[in-house]
């Protein structure tokens, strides 16, 4: 029997999950009592319920047909765009502190530029330009963040 | 009106009206409203975004401009709802209904003047409402205890799932994960770290503003790049923007009625903004009647008028439990209540005696707030109009950079991007799997305190969990939480709430 509703039914079963993580991992810790709770108590009692309307959902989905004009079914994720995006921001964390604020930044707009079809090199370009220089007024100028600005070894020249 | 309520709003004055609180203010409307008219962000994103940027001020200053993004944001929400016909908000959607077919008929002007006054009246009223409420409101919550807190949270935490929008089992599940999330971190009472997995930088717990930032900021980026942004704009020639007289006499008393409703429905927990709106709208439509002319749904201007001040008046109460209780009504005050956090003010009934100038300077500079926002957009409209034209290409890399940065400043780490990034994706999910996320930064921002007051108030009780039902208090606020479930899971209505959330 196939699920009628993926989005209800992958949704309870990853709530569930997560409670039952948090469950698992407080465990750890002692669990008092009601009257002196421990560091585990609260955990466990909020995962235990989210695993209860997890399980809940889920089976809501698995036999209940979604309602009038949806399909139930989960649109498929566009990793493409994911990864440019996400990816954009991660290369930005990692090169930040060697290559400096205005490079990173560079970078950064390159990579995120190519998530949109309709983008254009030139405009591109165009943004990297403007968008530098307003980081490097409000950001350096005005509120003097603590960031290497330009590459380390251009410091020296 | 009594004299204290005069000697307060004179104090706010004398705060708010200082020149750098003037110019916060104004920032933050001028910034709120550009963000509002852009593509593809509402003001939730809006002041997630900001946050960043007003760690470096003092804590009056940073308040009163993330306030003034916060309305400004959904000022402009209405300016795009109008014409070209995408709300920047949920509350704006009905904005949409009426407003948009208003301008295709070659009347935007007047939608949008009208809409200005609406929420200018509405704001006006609605400052008074706050300064009118909060003190006793105030005096009543320092007669909570424990017990009676975590009572008023679950109120507030219900609140808010019964008004999400999609299944109720979903919110209450986002609730819930949004409180285990607040809890990781170091065990205020034994000091043990929780779910931290062995990292340094979770030991202080996740921060607010990657999180929010990520779920709301970073999803709502991929979200639009993928239903890739079509907009039919009415390039309609606005020759005035000052209704007519006759116009005027017919908005006259939605205005009032949507003042009220929205005053009312803002201080629910879970209102604010979105519900006053839909109510007001439903009680302009009914009112009418048949014989609207012309017809609700083809450009009256009730249908503007009235739910444009209810949003305005709802948005602003929603300030009240937020400032006298601590306890956020939407999302948008969980962010407040992290501003306010960040800045070492404990939120919570103490704020009026303890800061009363940065209490009361708020207060007005709401009031403030919305005159430049009215002397802003009726003569600059034109202006406002021409930032409806900028192509999402351009945007979404700005705000990925004032995002990116913006975390990265906090602590100066990369740590906090990658939380970002992480949440971005989490929201990504979220998305498709229809799962909204205001319950869960409600949620998130409630969790410590939530298990600090059950905890306090069982150790008083002895464990004694009836503890919960014997404070009247305690016991009325469980009801009526219990209740707002009830009414929501009960057919009928529930057939209603799903058509007026669709429409």
């Amino acid at each position: 029997m196939a699920i009628r509703n993926s989005k209800d039914f992958w949704s309870g079963i990853l709530f569930a999950a997560c409670g039952l993580f948090f469950i698992v991992f407080a465990q750890e810790h002692p669990m008092g009592s009601a009257a002196r709770m421990g560091p585990a108590y609260f955990p466990t009692l909020l995962g235990g319920l989210l695993v209860l309307l997890g399980s809940i959902i889920a089976l809501i989905g698995f036999f209940k047909q979604p309602p009038m004009g949806d399909s139930g079914r989960i649109e498929p994720f566009q990793w493409k765009l994911l990864g440019l995006i996400l990816g954009s921001v991660v290369i930005f964390s990692v090169i930040l502190e060697f290559l400096g604020l205005m490079i990173s930044t560079a970078v950064m707009i390159g990579i995120a530029a190519l998530a949109d079809r309709t983008s254009r090199l030139k405009e591109t370009i165009a943004m990297i330009v403007i968008l530098d220089a307003i980081v490097y007024v409000a950001f350096v100028y005005g509120i003097g963040m603590l960031v290497p600005v330009w590459p380390a070894f251009f410091a020296g020249a | 009106m009594d004299a204290s309520l005069i000697s307060n709003l004179a104090l706010g004055f004398s705060a708010a009206l200082s020149l750098t609180n003037i110019f916060y203010c104004f920032v933050g409307v001028t910034i709120g409203t550009l963000i509002g008219v852009l593509p593809g962000m509402g003001p939730v994103a809006a002041v997630a975004m900001l946050l960043p940027t007003t760690y470096a001020l003092d804590p009056s200053a940073a308040l009163i401009m993330l306030a003034g993004i916060y309305y400004g944001a959904q000022y402009g929400a209405s300016t795009t709802a109008i014409l070209v016909n995408i709300p920047g908000d949920a509350a704006a959607i009905v904005t949409c209904i009426d407003g948009h077919q208003m301008a295709k008929r070659g009347h935007a002007g007047s939608a949008l003047g009208i809409s200005a006054i609406g929420s200018f009246i509405a704001g006006c009223f609605a400052t008074l409402v706050i300064a009118a409420f909060a003190p006793p409101l105030t005096e009543f919550a320092f007669k909570f205890g424990a017990a009676e807190y975590f009572s008023l949270m679950v109120l507030g935490l219900v609140g808010a799932v019964v008004l999400a929008t999609g299944s109720l089992l979903k919110a209450f599940c986002m609730v819930l994960l949004g409180l285990l999330l607040g809890i990781v971190g170091t065990d205020v009472n034994s000091g043990v770290f929780r779910f931290t997995f062995g990292l340094d930088e979770l030991q202080e717990g996740i921060d607010f503003v990657p999180l929010s930032m990520g779920i709301y900021g970073f999803s709502e980026i991929m979200k639009n790049l993928e239903i890739s942004m079509t907009r039919d704009l009415v390039p309609a020639a606005m020759s005035t923007v000052i209704p007519s007289r006759e116009e005027l006499k017919q908005s006259a008393a939605p205005i009032v009625r949507g003042t009220l409703i929205g005053s009312l429905l803002g201080v629910l927990p879970g209102g604010g903004a979105l519900l006053s709106s839909f109510a007001s709208y439903t009680l302009e439509k009914k009112l009418a009647g048949e014989k609207a002319n012309p017809p609700f749904g083809q450009g009256n201007i009730r249908g503007v008028a009235g739910p444009e001040s209810a949003n305005n008046a709802g948005s602003q109460t929603s300030f009240i439990p937020m400032l006298t209780l601590g306890i956020p009504s939407n999302a948008v005050m969980a962010l407040m209540i992290g501003a306010m956090m960040i800045h070492d003010i404990v939120p919570g009934p103490q704020v009026m005696s303890t800061d009363p100038k940065l209490f009361w300077g708020l207060i007005v500079s709401m009031w403030i707030g919305n005159l430049i926002l009215i002397i802003l957009n009726l003569p600059m409209i034109r202006i406002w109009v021409q930032l409806l034209r900028v192509p999402y290409r351009w945007l979404y890399p700005a705000i990925i950079v004032f995002c990116c940065i913006g975390v990265y400043s906090i602590n100066g780490n990369p740590w906090d991007i990658w939380v970002t990034v992480f949440f971005g994706f989490v929201g990504y999910i979220f998305y498709k799997l229809n799962c909204e996320g205001a319950p869960l930064l409600l949620g998130f921002v409630l969790g410590p305190m939530l298990e600090e007051n059950l905890r306090r108030a069982l150790l008083l009780s002895r464990g004694d969990p009836t503890t919960f039902l014997t404070s009247p208090i305690s016991c009325g606020l469980l009801m009526t939480a219990l209740f707002m479930i009830l009414i929501v899971v009960a057919p009928a209505i529930r057939q209603k709430r799903e058509v007026a959330f669709r429409d």
